[in-house]
């Protein structure tokens, strides 16, 4: 057999091959042809069969044709079945299209209080100015809830009727407000002091729309040489910012609290109508945040911090309250009532 | 408390100032003004006094009357057409000529006077009724018959005080007693919009008897001082026009005169009063003792009340005839037939009043104000300027008056080192200045030193200042707290770390589909009476008891949302209890607990729909779901699965065979009982007790958990790295056969200790009954060894051994 007569059966072959690949239908048919052409007993190899019987100088080169044939079929035929498998997939992918407009399944997530949303929205912004969180008891003495705190024997918020007392001796109570907490730390930690407190408190008030005889404050300190009535305006003012996420424009006007002095109460800006009077507001255009003053010298000594050397502010504001305006709730008691139809709207 | 404008007006000159101002710099200076209201109606005139000369009947009308009126002596006659029945010649009436606008007396709007026809008859006019000058009378619908001695033609809106007035609604303030009043506001509007105060002087006439009532004190502690002024032929009858109108625009119904001109003192000066009738005292004495026990007492209001020494009181002779600085006895009150009275004026202390109010339930427009403090230094003066007001519109004859104790108070100097200023609120002020500010408030400088100056404080603020703070606040809220310059701290104070694993737990408990919930921890009982903390006074039977577990709040919390159509519900809440520890040393002996709870019930998911033909999906919650859930929450806080155990317990609200405790093991290794071994109760976990269940009437299955947070917190252990072994795992199967008496845990620990270290994991694949006494749990065992590859041989010696343990240890069987 002339070298002639195997390359021209070759390209003979080769055209064969890619005829019948163009013709393949699936990957059954691809693997028969490569068993045809390229197999073990396949076409190819008896061509090649007849290459023994070449002249030895001719040997390479028509094995670089066969070589050639071999790759060119071959990738033809890769090139096909690559083809097949992505036409496969896509058959298979159509044949498992779901209706992705059918509703889910599974767990469905529950849902955060929203005094925990508000609680923790204010220990965040509090944390980013440099405040800490400080807890403390809820039964307390009446040292801590009134005495230390500068409240005179016989002020109101001592009675009865306003605050509760307990089985375990007259000076024992439920504490009123938070502010117990900064005379628990106070006398334990030197200043400088720069913390919050959240918690329960409890006053003996009929249930109704705005009260409850508990409820929640977050307490706010901060004691440092030279700390003044305009550091607590700037602190406060930038709280205000942070909680409702925008600018709004605070005043604080002149009040009276037994522990600190000078007092203020904290309006800001109503975010709602932004000054103009809405229904939030009661069309005063402002809204009472939070009651504020500086630390009264009376406090700091009370606690072994000399008042001369060191001075502070401190604040606290109500949990229901702003979570009241935050969401427009019009009713303390859906904080307590375990509603499922109130509790998913958080 | 409300502020008439007009009055406020007659100390201190508001012209120029808008009501609105004055709320606004009110507000800003320390009185919030709550409500600006308007009272009174705007009534146009001319409206003119009038004099009926003649009544003719209308030809066409029998209700309707002619009348021809005199305004002018010179002037024409003017028809006007009238239809009152109680109008008669002779009579002075307000007549509202065309041109004015009064009040329709039917609906309250307004009515234009204009000249008119009346079924034939012109009338030029309209004589008018008290609801149509927008005033209260005793004579009802008919004509408002004027005081006969009222000149004619004079401005009736005048003479009648027809204008509308401005009303502050003023928030109280619980440290100012002494602005509780026209005068106190006067003085710090004086002060705001520094323009100076206009005093009345407080003088009474020289002559006077010696024939008086005598003051008497037996409780000088709580009375220092006491003044009475006895005043003989005085006349009750109406008050004059303008102290009712004052009174009626702060919302105070007239009484008659005496008794409104002791309301209208107390409202002007802020010095609560009393008068009483003098022929129903007994004797020639008034004495401000303690009530006896037992002692009676009938109040204006007409109760009966039965006092104790607790009360102070002004006596006569021989009974009580008020409660002192609160109410007035019905028994000696003015009446219409008043002839001779006393009037008293006092300092009570606050604390004797607010005593006595709370133990009475009274409260009174005088005890509010002796609750926060009254002027003790301006009790003569206000008991003066009452009874010039007697003498003037009641008449009268004054006797000496009786005055018992001091009614002046000592001097007080504050000083005040004006760096201190700068100090608290970064504002520098000249010494000139601060004297400025503080002057308008009698608040005067009497020395000043290098640098400090020392400050008189006038009687009335004695009590809030007197301290350099006290002065301190005052300049700033005079400087005014919106020119402080806001600013931020200088240096920084590094926070402590937050906690976050109570985030965590939220986290984690929402994800298994459950909502938080916050409950009161004031409940109505509790079941460990020994330990838990009552409220002595208690708003309700539902709130007397501090909680000492959460559960029983959240099962109510399930109930209540199974009836209102839940099915699926899950809640946890995390929150305090609250137990009395008598052995603490520290007060309160009570220990606070954080606790975690949850319940579940019915399905925590979306509605789980499904295609025909495949199996629904359910998922249940049920012990597994819970146990599931508490294992990977305890592990998320850094309590390996290893530590812990669950133990079948007993809880009374929990189901007997549903109920297990949960326990930390502090070495798994180690028997319970060893002695370096340590075991810690976390809480419970189970079904809803189904008595308690139905005691409540919850009828969903409903599962529960609760759990010691803070120990949970204390236990905490810390993470540590074991290197990834590469050799292959190997499972075998192992079917055991056992009396039903034994529990899983068993063969868990039997299994585990005989395994080796080659044993990695257990896992239980089903359990199958065999018969009523027989269980069959089937296991996936997988060993690995850490460094080689494990021989079939070592694995086959392995199992052999464990099952000859389970056999020895529990009887347990195995099949072929």
């Amino acid at each position: 057999m002339s070298i002639l007569q195997l390359e021209e059966d070759l390209m003979t072959l080769k055209q064969d091959a890619l005829a019948e690949l163009s013709r393949a239908q699936n990957q059954a048919d691809l693997e028969n042809i490569r068993l045809t052409f390229l197999g073990q007993k396949g076409k190819l190899t008896s061509i090649l069969r007849g290459l023994s019987a070449l002249d030895k100088n001719d040997r390479p080169r028509l094995g670089q044709v066969a070589n050639d044939v071999k790759d060119a079929i071959h990738n033809s035929l890769e090139a096909k079945k690559d083809e097949f498998v992505s036409k496969e997939l896509e058959i298979q992918l159509e044949a498992e299209r779901i209706d992705v407009t059918l509703p889910p399944r599974g767990t469905r997530a529950g849902h955060i209080h929203p005094l925990t949303q508000v609680t923790e929205d204010i220990i965040d912004i509090f944390y980013s100015l440099g405040f800490s969180v400080e807890e403390g008891p809820e039964v307390e003495t009446d040292y801590y809830n009134f005495d230390s705190l500068n409240t005179p024997a016989d002020h109101p918020a001592r009675d009865s009727q306003d605050t509760f007392y307990t089985s375990l001796g007259e000076n024992i109570l439920l504490r009123s407000q938070t502010s117990t907490v900064q005379i628990r730390v106070m006398e334990k930690q030197k200043p400088p002091l720069k913390f919050i407190s959240p918690g329960r408190v409890y006053r003996n008030e009929e249930i109704n729309a705005r009260k409850y005889p508990l409820f929640h404050q977050v307490e706010g300190l901060y004691v440092d040489t030279n700390v003044t009535f305009g550091q607590l305006k700037g602190t406060l003012s930038e709280f205000i910012r942070l909680f409702f996420g925008k600018e709004l424009k605070t005043r604080f006007r002149p009040d009276f609290f037994p522990f600190t002095e000078p007092s203020a109460e904290l309006d800001c800006q109503c975010p709602f109508c932004l000054g103009k009077g809405c229904k939030t507001c009661g069309h005063r255009g402002w809204l009472e945040i939070l009651g504020c003053g500086m630390i009264d010298p009376a406090v700091l000594s009370g606690v072994g911090i000399n008042p001369e050397e060191w001075s502070g502010f401190a604040f606290g504001m109500g949990i229901e309250r702003l979570a009241m305006l935050k969401y427009g709730v019009n009713d303390i008691r859906h904080f307590f009532s375990s509603d499922l139809r109130f509790l998913e709207q958080f | 408390m409300k502020l008439s404008l007009d009055w406020l007006s007659e100390f201190i000159d508001l012209s120029g100032i808008t009501a609105e101002e004055l709320a606004d710099r009110l507000t800003m200076s320390a009185f919030e003004v709550e409500e600006i209201q308007t009272t009174g109606q705007e009534i146009i005139g001319p409206l003119q006094v009038g004099e009926i000369i003649e009544i003719n009947q209308h030809p066409n009308a029998d209700k309707i009357r002619l009348t021809k009126v005199k305004i002018d002596s010179s002037g024409p006659l003017v028809d006007i057409v009238c239809g009152a029945g109680n109008i008669a010649i002779g009579q002075k009436i307000p007549v509202a000529l065309p041109g004015a606008e009064v009040i329709n007396r039917h609906d309250g709007s307004k009515l234009l006077i204009k000249e008119s026809q009346i079924r034939g008859a012109t009338s030029r006019g309209m004589l008018c009724s008290a609801s149509e000058l927008g005033i209260e009378s005793t004579n009802g619908d008919g004509i408002y018959i004027l005081d006969p001695a009222t000149t004619l033609g004079t401005d009736v809106k005048e003479l009648l005080e027809l204008f509308q007035d401005k009303v502050l609604v003023v928030e109280p303030r619980s440290n100012r007693g002494d602005a509780m009043s026209v005068l106190g506001m006067a003085r710090e509007v004086s002060a705001i919009l520094k323009r100076p105060l206009k005093l009345p002087e407080f003088i009474l006439p020289i002559e006077r008897d010696d024939n008086a009532i005598i003051a008497s004190i037996d409780d000088a502690d709580d009375c220092p001082f006491l003044s009475l002024i006895t005043i003989r032929d005085i006349h009750v009858k109406q008050s004059p026009r303008k102290m009712l109108r004052r009174l009626s625009s702060i919302g105070l119904r007239s009484v008659n005169n005496v008794v409104d001109i002791t309301n209208y003192v107390l409202h002007e000066l802020g010095q609560p009063l009393h008068a009483y009738d003098l022929d129903k005292i007994k004797g020639n004495k008034l004495t401000a003792r303690k009530a006896k026990d037992n002692e009676l007492f009938k109040a204006i209001d007409g109760k009966v009340r039965n006092l104790n020494n607790e009360i102070l009181v002004i006596a006569d002779s021989q009974c009580v005839l008020g409660a002192a600085g609160i109410m007035g006895g019905q028994d000696s009150e003015i009446s219409a037939d008043t002839k001779h009275i006393v009037l008293e004026a006092a300092a009570f202390t606050s604390s004797r009043i607010r005593r006595g109010s709370r133990i009475l339930g009274l409260s009174s427009d005088s005890s509010i104000r002796f609750e926060r403090s009254v002027d003790r230094g301006f009790v003569e003066n206000s008991i003066n300027h009452a009874a010039s007001l007697i003498l003037k519109y009641c008449g009268g004859k004054l006797s000496k008056p009786s005055t018992c104790g001091s009614g002046s108070v000592n001097e007080q100097i504050v000083s005040l080192r004006p760096q201190q200023i700068e100090r608290c609120i970064e504002v520098n002020l000249s010494n000139k200045e601060i004297e400025d500010l503080l002057k308008p408030l009698s608040i005067i400088k009497t020395k000043e030193d290098s640098s400090i100056i020392h400050f008189s404080i006038p009687s009335w603020r004695q009590k809030d200042i007197h301290r350099e703070i006290d002065l301190i606040e005052e300049l700033a809220r005079l400087h005014g707290y919106d020119k402080i310059k806001p600013s931020l701290p200088k240096s920084f104070v590094t926070p402590k770390r937050r906690d976050l694993r109570i985030a965590l737990v939220r986290e984690i408990l929402t994800g298994y589909g459950l909502s938080e919930t916050w409950i009161s921890s004031l409940t109505s009982e509790s079941h460990d009476s020994t330990r838990s903390i009552k409220v002595l006074n208690p708003l309700s039977p539902d709130h007397q008891v501090l909680r000492t577990e959460l559960l029983p709040g959240l099962i109510d919390a399930c109930k209540y949302n199974q009836d209102h159509g839940f099915k699926n519900i899950g809640l946890f809440e995390l929150g305090r209890v609250y137990k009395h520890n008598p052995e603490m040393q520290q007060i309160p002996q009570v220990e606070e607990e954080l606790r975690l709870a949850v319940i579940a019930s019915g399905e925590l998911s979306f509605f789980n729909w499904h295609q025909e033909g495949s199996a629904p999906p359910t998922n249940h919650v049920d012990f597994f779901f819970l146990k599931g859930l508490a294992c990977n929450l305890l592990n998320r806080l850094s309590i390996p699965a290893k530590n812990l155990e669950f133990q079948p317990g007993t809880n009374r609200l929990f189901h007997n065979g549903q109920c297990a405790a949960i326990l930390h093991v502090k070495n798994p290794n180690l028997k319970h009982d060893d002695k370096a071994n340590k075991l810690t109760p976390l809480g419970f976990i189970g079904q809803v007790h189904p008595a308690h269940s139905r005691k409540i009437d919850l009828r969903l299955k409903a599962y529960c958990l609760e759990i010691d947070l803070d120990t949970v917190f204390n236990l905490r252990q810390d993470l540590a790295f074991s290197e990834i072994a590469n050799t292959p795992q190997v499972q075998r199967d192992l079917t055991i056969d056992l009396s039903n008496k034994h529990h899983y845990s068993e063969i868990y620990r039997t299994i585990k200790q005989c395994g080796g270290k080659i044993l990695k994991n257990i896992d239980l694949v089903s359990i199958y009954e065999l018969d009523a006494e027989k269980l069959s749990f089937s296991c996936r065992l997988i060993f690995q060894h850490r460094d080689e590859t494990l021989k079939n041989e070592e694995i086959d010696k392995q199992l052999a051994k464990i099952r000859s343990e389970l056999t020895n240890k529990l009887g347990a069987s195995f099949r072929a």
